[in-house]
């Protein structure tokens, strides 16, 4: 960057001669080009107007240097303001000669030229001739067209008919005279029901609506048909599928892991917002700000998704606050975009180098987006990141309730279950023997192997057997396989386990498993991995026996008839720490269900995962009870101590006995005790005996409560979770970010909107819901005008602003000004009516001309800007798609819901995805043939198709798609299997409709382009029929081939050969220009 | 006056596209015949003289480790297992992966280095022959980014800024340059995965994309398998004869349509589909490698007939630029190297080696080479030190401080190693370039400059390089 100091000495000299520019005028079309204001529709004739002539030169070429942005700003020279050019005499008005403004532009010293070149932005003559004029002319400056207030038209209506329609028609008519044009007459009615049928609803008419219409001869017969159309459904689709590219809608979140997301329900609630004709200032207001409404319903809620809808990225490395910022800025940048057409961004950074918005200003409105606690999520297959709700449908909404009412109902009982089981158990201990008792509740240590002083001697061989290890049966031998070690213990000594030693204690422990036992041992981790504490397995015989595991940490126990299908497998949420003693136990009811399997660490129940209950036979088998092995696998590393294998009912209050070296005490004693006897500790053990074991009606009532439970949590996990907007309390402070960077703050601001917008209302947003009240208020300059644009745009395919996400200084000025404050005026009149203004537009006869193009009229205006016909242009990519499923009578009415996923050839995602873990399955059935707005929408990966025919990506707010026009359409057309099956349907329908074949033809085109064809195509169509005939006469697997694609099964009754003859008609019907056009 | 203007510049535009060299090259190409766009192809056309006529772009996706690659750093032998010190580190922000770590040691490369090429440039011994052809690269050790992650760090490098939105480096030079191809696209996109390890980061559309450029400049995919471009291939049951006839019936309703309607978006479009028929015919040819005789794969090695591999893609990518195609945009997934990186490294390496250093020789014996330009590199590099504990099978976190590419042939000054990394191959100590440097720098090549080719998107006039960038003169042949 230049200093100040480097140009302050430079001065502004005088006039120069024009001398020399003539030749350079030669060359000014090509170079013209550029400029917006040559792409404007013809400004000869008029006098020169600032805002559409002069200020976009001022800005693209004057004002960063002499412009708002007082950082860049050089020479202390404004010409962005009136007051400082004219006392610097850059610009003396109506003196040209004496202005140093002129003077610099045709400098010939590269020191004193302006622009400079290094700015690489050189003035063009006719740019300088401009200037020269509008100083001639008085140098007037005005205010940008678009930030002063919307100017209602005094023209009266002039048709009684079509109202106010007609006020459109004649501001342009009067437009049309001045340029010597004359409007088209108006199109033929099929042509105007298949344009405006497209146009409201992206469908085309049926036969029968066109035959309907052709027949109707009254005058109001097309106000009825638009009436029909603004009811339909489709409308709604319509309307809303266009929402989705400025709404940067998707089903995934973008970025490098681009997990799936559930963000349909807002989709749906926009189509509902069309369907009922929700006032754009509520739409805006619910969108923005719905959550601050008054009880806010979960529609409101919903509504807000809308400033949710951009990415979220999972990445692993990630700074959160990085990319919080972002997606506020993203808020900033879609909002403003969408709302009031300009462009934020620049002004993160720096001050606006054209807009008149100031970087603080810039964070004064992301304040207002920056109050959520928006939650990094992490990486997994689907994602919703904090704030979000459970969308539910009402039909779930009352199952969830009814299961609600459920589980109070069963835990109320529960609870007075459990404040009466003193009383339940002395009913029971009434009945009992202590011998039945001692039953059913006793336990005795079977075996105990202290593991002190285990004498073993140098190993001859690899195995020994050695005798006193069990204090219980001194004589029992037990076999040492591996060099068996002590160590230190947890109680004296242990062994130690290298990972090829094992003790085989023989057949102990031999229980059915309807017996009640327990295990306890001690263990000291040494290492990772999968390891066996005992077991008694048969790994051959399909692992029938039991065991004690480590896996990953966690202890896991089998009891296995036959594994899987006849075997328990419990497993507990927490793991064993290495390097420490810790005390496990086993226990086992006799249950034969693993909710009699529970394991305890430390004395503690661990949180057991049951991951298979289906035992129903014996586990008995003569294997040999293992220590530190199973069978064969899975060999022990570590450290051993205190085995005790007990058989009967260990409680809770007893598991720590055992690790305890204690005998366990008789339950039998103490219950028979007086209870006001017992200890804390056995009140609570015989509170939990009687509530789990003895009392039907409790057992019968936890058993009912875990499942109802549990279907409560399967049917939440079918709502999907729809992020939505929610403030935070105390407010997050906002800071100007220096370069805008997340991790530069400097200045603290509060919440507000800029300057230059605030002038029609004394509103200074403090909140999202102050904002969309602002933006709404039937002042404000922007809110209507951006809206009607966009509306008027979607009919002629160019808004009456060109560039309709651009409303600011270096946007387009408007082709009809007038008309497009009469339109923003109506719509806010209208109490914003959405389906008004749209019937008001499509009535005009403007809109209802005919659109072939004379050679005169493609050379005065190529892109129509004049209005002097109708529009005519490509169809955007959903309804190419939307319309040949219709035509063929596919298309699949469902409205809303889930994305479906249509055909889209295999192996894309896999490409692309993290791990090559994403897959792509199509649908089968409704999900192929649906409204190409339901269309999965994947954002690294987005669908081929729509991406062809210039659908974005929705990575960021798009106002205005490019239309191109490509071979990879073409291919597409010909060759997806979309397009392949409705050929080949469409096909079916005319062979079975008619049976002469130009009658035929004529009934593919009637449903394809709702008009008979010319003698001349029917010739051009009957000669590629014939040749395709021969074709498939000559092969008929060639034709079976054809019509197999898709999966719609083929009409049974006719001829494949002459299917396939068909396919390849209306193939050609479906790929004409016309068909992919609305004219 | 300004009407009279407007319409001639129409006029002669069109002209223009019809009759000169740029123009019809500009009507083949993919889509741009028609639609509006905010510079006329004069204003689009190189700056200046192009070095570079077509570019080859090789990247490394995930972010290959400088230190076992290209940036040999003695030192780190008696550095390994020392902690990272402060001075070096600088207090530089980390990803979240490591930024926990308690402790920073250094690793040294397990891998032996040798000098190659006539001024003695560093090589790995994992990439034996691309040493080979040393004295045809430009190395630059000293490449910079602000991107930590591989999202944003791949984002920057393919489209000039670290957020979605932006326009490819591809999509800007199908926009500024055109197609030179009858019948292929302008910018064409191939993948491979690496034998290292399945990619843990993903690839992006928008890498290929347009952004806001019209959206038939972005990139398409040409894939291995029976439909390398998507709906190539006609239905079974339609052969060519029968397409053709088809396609002549179709192109005269639409001649009928445009004689009705007047619009000349239907001759447009009819040309498409005549395009399309063409690109039908001359992919199955590119994409049939039985005309390429035995020594090719004895030069890419056997991986090249392989479909998907890094070396058919290698092999496919000098028949592309033989037919015309203007950007070839390959990734080669696998490099992130978080763990285990000694045993999955050489794999990667394997990968690439031969089939890389065979494609720089076989554009340059068939001339190729001077106007092509051909780049290699990732996103960013790896860190010195160790994530996790040090291991045997150690890993390295994701470094923007430094890294290393290669570029290669038009307007590229061979046999130049370009800056220098610190000891630690953590910091720049010499001639740094950053990422718009690069981009500022391909460009020239291409005959831009990075500061005039431009698009006007809302409101402002948009470049590859943002509001920073500059030529590195010293890479320049």
């Amino acid at each position: 960057m230049r200093s100040r100091e480097k140009i302050r000495p430079k001065r502004w000299i005088g006039w120069r001669t024009l001398m020399g520019l003539l030749p350079l005028l030669l060359f000014a079309p090509i170079t013209i080009a550029q400029q917006p204001i040559a792409q404007q529709p013809g400004t000869s004739g008029k006098p020169l107007n600032f805002v559409r002539d002069i200020q976009p030169i001022l800005a693209n070429h004057c004002w960063s240097c002499h412009g708002p942005d007082e950082k860049t700003r050089e020479a202390d020279l404004r010409l962005d303001l009136q007051q400082v050019a004219f006392d610097t005499k850059a610009i003396v008005p109506n003196k040209p000669a004496e202005s140093g403004l002129v003077a610099r532009i045709h400098s010939t010293d590269a020191e004193q030229i302006m622009p400079p070149p290094a700015t690489k932005k050189p003035l063009n003559a006719e740019q300088k001739r401009l200037l020269e004029q509008w100083i001639q002319e008085g140098a007037t400056y005005e205010g940008h067209w678009a930030f002063q207030a919307i100017q209602r038209t005094q023209r009266p209506v002039q048709d009684s008919l079509r109202g106010k329609s007609s006020i459109i028609d004649a501001i342009v008519r009067e437009e049309l005279a001045k340029q010597g044009m004359q409007p088209a007459p108006p199109a033929d009615r099929a042509t105007l029901l298949r344009r405006v049928t497209l146009d409201l609803t992206g469908l085309p008419p049926t036969k029968q609506e066109l035959e309907q219409f052709l027949a109707d001869t009254a005058p109001d017969a097309y106000h009825r048909v638009v009436q029909r159309l603004l009811n339909s459904k489709a409308y709604a689709e319509k309307m809303a599928s266009q929402w989705l590219d400025l709404s940067r809608y998707a089903d995934t979140n973008g970025y490098n892991n681009d997990e799936d997301r559930t963000m349909w329900p807002w989709r749906d609630w926009v189509i509902q917002a069309f369907d009922e004709n929700m006032p754009y200032d509520r739409f805006v207001t619910e969108q923005l700000a719905g959550d601050l409404l008054p009880d806010p319903t979960q529609d409101q809620r919903i509504a807000t998704a809308f400033l949710r809808n951009q990415g979220h990225n999972t990445e692993g490395g990630i700074i959160q606050e990085e990319y919080r910022v972002e997606y506020v800025a993203d808020r900033v940048h879609t909002t403003a975009t969408v709302f009031l057409g300009l462009s934020m961004q620049c002004a993160r950074c720096h001050d606006h180098k054209y807009d008149p918005i100031s970087q603080k200003e810039y964070f004064r409105f992301f304040a207002l987006f920056n109050n959520i606690d928006e939650r990094q999520a992490s990486y997994s297959k689907f994602v919703a990141a904090e704030p979000f709700i459970r969308v539910s449908t009402k039909s779930q909404q009352e199952e969830l309730s009814k299961l609600d009412r459920k589980i109070t109902e069963l835990k109320t009982a529960s609870a007075s279950a459990e404040s009466a089981y003193l009383e339940t158990l002395t009913q029971w201990l009434k009945t009992q023997s202590a011998e039945s008792i001692e039953q059913r509740f006793g336990a005795s240590i079977l075996h105990t192997f202290p593991f002190d002083s285990v004498q073993v001697k140098t190993p001859e061989s690899n195995s020994q057997s050695v005798i006193g290890l069990d204090i219980q049966n001194p004589q029992h031998p037990v076999t040492v396989v591996g060099n068996l070690a002590s160590s230190t213990g947890q109680r004296q000594e242990s062994l130690q386990f290298d990972g090829a030693t094992h003790l085989s204690l023989g057949n102990i422990a031999d229980f059915e498993n309807t017996t009640p036992f327990a295990i306890s041992v001690w263990v000291y981790l040494e290492s990772d991995g999968s390891m066996a504490l005992v077991s008694k397995m048969d790994e051959e015989n399909a692992f029938r026996g039991l065991d004690l595991l480590i896996e990953n940490g966690k202890l896991v126990s089998h009891f296995i008839h036959r594994w899987p299908q006849n075997a328990l497998k419990v497993s507990t949420k927490e793991v064993l720490q290495k390097s420490k003693w810790q005390h496990v136990c086993l226990t086992y009811d006799g249950s034969r269900k693993a909710s009699g399997l529970q394991i305890y660490i430390d004395g503690q129940l661990a949180t057991m995962e049951r991951l298979n209950d289906s035992l129903s036979d014996s586990t008995k088998t003569e294997r040999p009870f293992h220590v530190g092995l199973r069978q064969k696998s899975l060999p022990f590393k570590g450290k051993l101590d205190d085995l005790r294998i007990v058989q009967g009912n260990v409680q809770s209050i007893q598991v720590k006995e055992l690790g305890q070296a204690q005998p366990l005490t008789s339950f039998v004693a103490w219950l028979g005790m007086p209870s006001d006897t017992w200890t804390p500790e056995q009140r609570e053990q015989a509170k939990q005996i009687t509530l789990t074991r003895l009392d039907p009606v409790y057992i019968s009532l936890q058993q009912e409560l875990a499942s109802k439970e549990k279907e409560r949590s399967e049917l939440m996990d079918q709502f999907p979770g729809v992020m939505i907007m929610k403030e935070m309390n105390p407010r997050r402070e906002t800071f100007v970010l220096n370069r805008g960077q997340y991790d530069q703050p400097t200045e603290r601001v509060d919440p507000n909107v800029p300057e230059v917008l605030r002038s029609f209302s004394s509103l200074a947003p403090s909140n999202r819901l102050e904002l969309a009240k602002w933006l709404v208020h039937p002042g404000h300059p922007l809110t209507a005008r951006v809206a009607v644009n966009r509306f008027w745009e979607n009919y002629f395919g160019i808004g009456l602003v060109k560039t309709s996400e651009d409303f600011g200084i270096t946007g387009e000025f408007p082709s009809h000004r007038e008309l497009l404050d009469f339109l923003a005026m109506y719509f806010i009149d209208s109490g914003w009516d959405v389906k008004e203004l749209q019937r008001l537009i499509v009535l005009s006869e403007t809109y209802q001309q005919d659109s072939r193009i004379s050679g005169e009229n493609l050379a005065k205006d190529p892109e129509n800007r004049w209005l002097a016909r109708g529009p005519r242009y490509r169809l955007a990519a959903e309804t190419i798609r939307d319309n040949a499923l219709a035509i063929a009578g596919i298309l699949q009415p469902r409205i809303g819901g889930p994305s479906v996923k249509p055909y889209q050839p295999a192996g894309l995602w896999e490409d692309v995805t993290v791990e090559r873990r994403g897959k792509y399955v199509p649908d089968q059935g409704e999900g192929l043939y649906r409204r190409s707005m339901y269309t999965f929408w994947k954002r690294t990966c987005p669908p081929p198709a729509m991406i062809s025919f210039d659908a974005p990506n929705r990575e960021v707010c798009v106002a205005r798609r490019s239309r191109t026009n490509t071979p990879l359409q073409s291919l597409v057309l010909m060759n997806d299997p979309t397009y392949v099956e409705a050929a080949r349907v469409l096909g079916e329908i005319m062979l079975a409709s008619h049976e002469k074949d130009d009658a035929r033809i004529q009934e593919g085109y009637l449903r394809a382009i709702s008009r008979t064809p010319r003698s001349d195509e029917v010739f051009l169509l009957l000669d590629l029929l014939a040749a395709a005939r021969e074709r498939f006469q000559k092969d008929q697997t060639a034709a079976e081939q054809l019509t197999q694609v898709g999966s719609r099964a083929r009409l049974p009754a006719a001829d494949v050969k002459e299917i396939a003859a068909w396919t390849i008609v209306a193939s050609t019907i479906l790929n004409l220009d016309e068909t992919i056009s609305k004219r | 006056m300004a009407s009279f203007a407007q319409l001639a510049a129409s006029m002669l535009r069109r002209d223009f596209l019809k009759n000169s060299m740029l123009g019809s090259a500009a009507l083949t190409a993919l889509g741009q015949a028609g639609s509006a766009s905010s510079l006329s192809a004069a204003e689009r056309s190189p700056h200046f003289v192009a070095k570079a006529k077509r570019v080859i772009y090789l990247f490394q996706s995930g972010g290959p480790s400088q230190l076992e690659l290209m940036d040999y750093k003695p030192k780190l032998k008696e550095l390994h297992g020392t902690e990272l010190p402060d001075s070096i580190r600088q207090g530089q922000r980390l990803t979240g992966m490591t930024s926990g770590q308690k402790s920073f040691p250094c690793v040294a490369p397990k891998f032996k280095f040798e000098q190659q090429g006539s001024n003695g440039a560093w090589f790995s011994e994992l990439l034996p022959n691309t040493g080979h052809i040393a004295d045809k690269l430009c190395i630059i050790r000293s490449m910079h980014t602000e991107a930590i992650n591989h999202d944003p760090a791949i984002t920057f490098m393919q489209t000039g800024s670290q957020q979605p939105g932006r326009p490819s480096l591809g999509a800007w030079l199908s926009y500024g340059l055109g197609s030179e191809a009858e019948d292929l696209p302008a910018f064409v996109v191939m993948i491979s995965h690496g034998s290292g390890s399945d990619a843990n980061q993903g690839l992006l559309d928008r890498l290929w994309g347009a952004g806001f450029l019209p959206s038939s400049h972005q990139g398409v995919k040409l894939r291995s398998g029976a439909d390398p471009v998507l709906y190539l291939n006609d239905p079974a049951g339609i052969d060519r004869s029968l397409r053709r006839q088809m396609l002549d019936k179709l192109s005269q309703l639409n001649r009928l349509q445009q004689a009705q309607d007047g619009d000349p978006e239907i001759a447009t479009r009819i040309e498409q589909y005549e395009m399309a028929f063409r690109m039908q015919t001359s992919v199955p040819s590119l994409t049939d490698l039985s005309d390429e005789p035995e020594s090719t794969f004895e030069m890419y090695g056997a991986d090249a007939r392989k479909p998907g591999s890094f070396a058919a893609n290698c092999l496919m990518a000098r028949r592309l630029v033989e037919r015309g195609v203007r950007f070839v945009q390959l990734y080669h997934r696998g490099w992130d190297n978080h763990g285990n990186l000694p045993s999955n490294i050489p794999k990667q390496c394997k990968d690439i080696d031969q089939p890389q250093s065979a494609l720089i020789r076989d554009l340059e014996q068939r001339g190729l080479l001077d106007d092509t330009l051909v780049i290699w590199g990732g996103e960013f590099g790896r860190t010195v030190y160790s994530q996790g504990s040090l291991q045997d099978d150690y890993g390295r976190d994701h470094h923007g401080r430094c890294f290393s590419m290669w570029l290669a042939g038009g307007g590229i000054r061979a046999g130049t190693v370009i800056g220098e990394t610190d000891d630690y191959g953590y910091n720049i100590v010499r001639d740094p370039i950053h990422i718009h440097d690069l981009h500022a720098t391909v460009l020239n090549c291409l005959g831009f400059d990075h500061e005039r080719l431009t698009y006007r998107f809302q409101g402002r006039d948009f470049r590859l390089t943002d509001v920073h960038g500059k030529v590195v003169q010293a890479m320049l042949g």
